[in-house]
């Protein structure tokens, strides 16, 4: 195991996917994530190495090194998203963007989400899901990724999907 | 977003901005994927039932939403480091074809046209016509997975006047740790995995005449991984020079990865350096095998003109 786990390209391996969780991190973790990086990727190769060494053997170490890095990028997140969570508490984005409205302003953009919701809830569950992901941010290849369609059929999906949101929001006084 | 009465949501960002409120004004109280739910997920072996549910949940976490993100960053990268890991599809448009020829048309004008020019300068100068075309340093090519570039002016036939710079696949015994194996053999490879890293680095930064020769220097010391002079023949033919690129390239086609490639890309280097009925030949031969070049080359084929 010792020779195995010395062999400088598993290190490299290792090294390069600890490099790559830093990145994805970087750009999907909250506005402070790029003052932690260099925490967070001490943080990812030590856990990283921690689970290569409960290993007696690794029958395909590149494979296994890429789910050990899905594992640390999962852990680094929810770390980033809890730390984050003390300092702004639940709902503050919505207190936020309604901060200098007036009550009937408020009470309005109650009932244009309750719109969107209940509009949402009249397309088909893979509309509905291409849709809330592409309303989420989501770029054409993460919802691939996501829901495992292939190009075209998520193109399909987002378009006609919005089209059908759009038409039960003008009928619920949205137009 | 204005909320006036009557007020419309005319664009995606605004009906988004509504999402997310929504999505954060709810408390959710469902349960996150596990870390063996993403790690399926990212691999591509959830049921789809269970895929689908997951899928239903991150949309509207923002948690889950931002794990996704990175996770898809991940993925998306650890296709260059490591070829057991499990590739994204492929995001292409399918009016590709179309957009292609399109493209194909207008470098068919260009080069027609830089033709005539050429014709009627030498004509004016009575300058020598040249027995062979010399495409010269060309254009700067893209970076891989970038758009194609053509070469600013040639007598070459529309499919060989682009050339795209393809993503590094390399066999996975290269970077693979295999049980049993001797610790020269080891060391060997270790060694050459060094010595790769930084010319690849220059063919994926598109500088891809000292790509070209750096990578050729490594394969003179590695014939058995046939896939690195494959590398280096396509940086010189993206850097211009045709002619260090054939030998290259015809040392790749024996690939399982990439001969198909070398093979396509050989008959270009042949096509650019006037061999047009090698080329032509070669051309026949892909379009028969039924490999992964088999549609461009029959495409090719069918629109050679007779010579």
């Amino acid at each position: 195991m010792e020779a195995r786990h010395s062999d400088a390209r598993f290190d490299a391996l290792v090294r390069d996917y600890g490099r790559l969780i830093r990145h994805a991190i970087r750009r999907a973790a909250r506005a402070d994530a790029p003052r932690l990086a260099d925490d967070i990727e001490q943080t990812v190769l030590v856990s990283l190495w921690q689970q290569v060494a409960r290993e007696q053997v690794i029958d395909h170490p590149a494979s296994y090194v890429y789910r050990a890095a899905v594992r640390e990028t999962v852990r680094a997140i929810r770390r980033d998203r809890a730390q984050s969570a003390g300092a702004e508490p639940a709902g503050a984005q919505v207190e936020q963007v309604m901060t200098g409205t007036t009550p009937e302003d408020n009470v309005r953009r109650r009932e244009q989400r309750d719109a969107l919701r209940a509009s949402l809830e009249t397309l088909g569950p893979d509309r509905a899901r291409a849709v809330k992901a592409h309303l989420s941010g989501f770029s054409v290849e993460e919802i691939m990724a996501l829901c495992g369609w292939p190009y075209q059929r998520a193109r399909n999906l987002i378009a006609r999907g919005m089209a059908d949101l759009r038409a039960a929001l003008r009928e619920r006084g949205m137009p | 977003m204005t909320t006036r009465p009557g007020a419309s949501l005319p664009g995606d960002d605004e009906l988004r901005q509504l999402y997310r409120e929504d999505v954060g004004a709810q408390s959710s109280v469902a349960v996150h994927p596990s870390e063996d739910d993403w790690i399926a997920l990212t691999s591509d072996t959830l049921a789809p039932d269970i895929r689908d549910r997951i899928a239903d949940h991150v949309v509207g976490c923002a948690e889950c939403a931002a794990i996704h993100r990175a996770l898809t960053d991940l993925r998306r990268e650890a296709a260059t480091i490591d070829p057991e890991a499990p590739p994204l599809a492929e995001v292409s448009s399918p009016r590709w074809p179309w957009y292609g020829a399109l493209a194909a048309a207008a470098i068919l004008v260009v080069t027609l046209g830089a033709a005539l020019l050429t014709r009627a300068s030498r004509d004016t100068t009575a300058a020598p016509a040249p027995a062979t075309v010399s495409l010269g340093p060309g254009p700067v090519a893209p970076r891989p997975g970038q758009t194609p570039a053509a070469p600013s002016a040639s007598v070459v036939a529309p499919w060989a006047a682009s050339v795209v710079a393809l993503d590094v696949r390399l066999p996975a015994a290269l970077v693979m740790t295999l049980r049993g194996e001797a610790p020269i053999e080891a060391a060997r490879r270790a060694e050459l995995v060094r010595t790769l890293r930084p010319a690849l680095d220059l063919y994926r930064g598109g500088e891809y005449e000292p790509a070209g020769i750096a990578l050729a220097t490594i394969a003179q010391d590695a014939p058995d991984v046939p896939e690195i002079a494959f590398y280096a023949g396509l940086s010189h033919l993206l850097a211009g020079n045709a002619s260090a690129s054939l030998p290259l390239l015809e040392s790749a086609v024996a690939s399982d990865l990439v001969g198909d490639d070398a093979r396509w890309f050989a008959a270009i280097a042949h096509e650019r350096l006037g061999a047009h009925d090698r080329a032509t030949e070669m051309l026949r031969a892909l379009c028969a095998r039924g490999g992964s070049r088999s549609r461009d080359a029959c495409q090719a084929s069918s629109q050679l003109p007779s010579r």
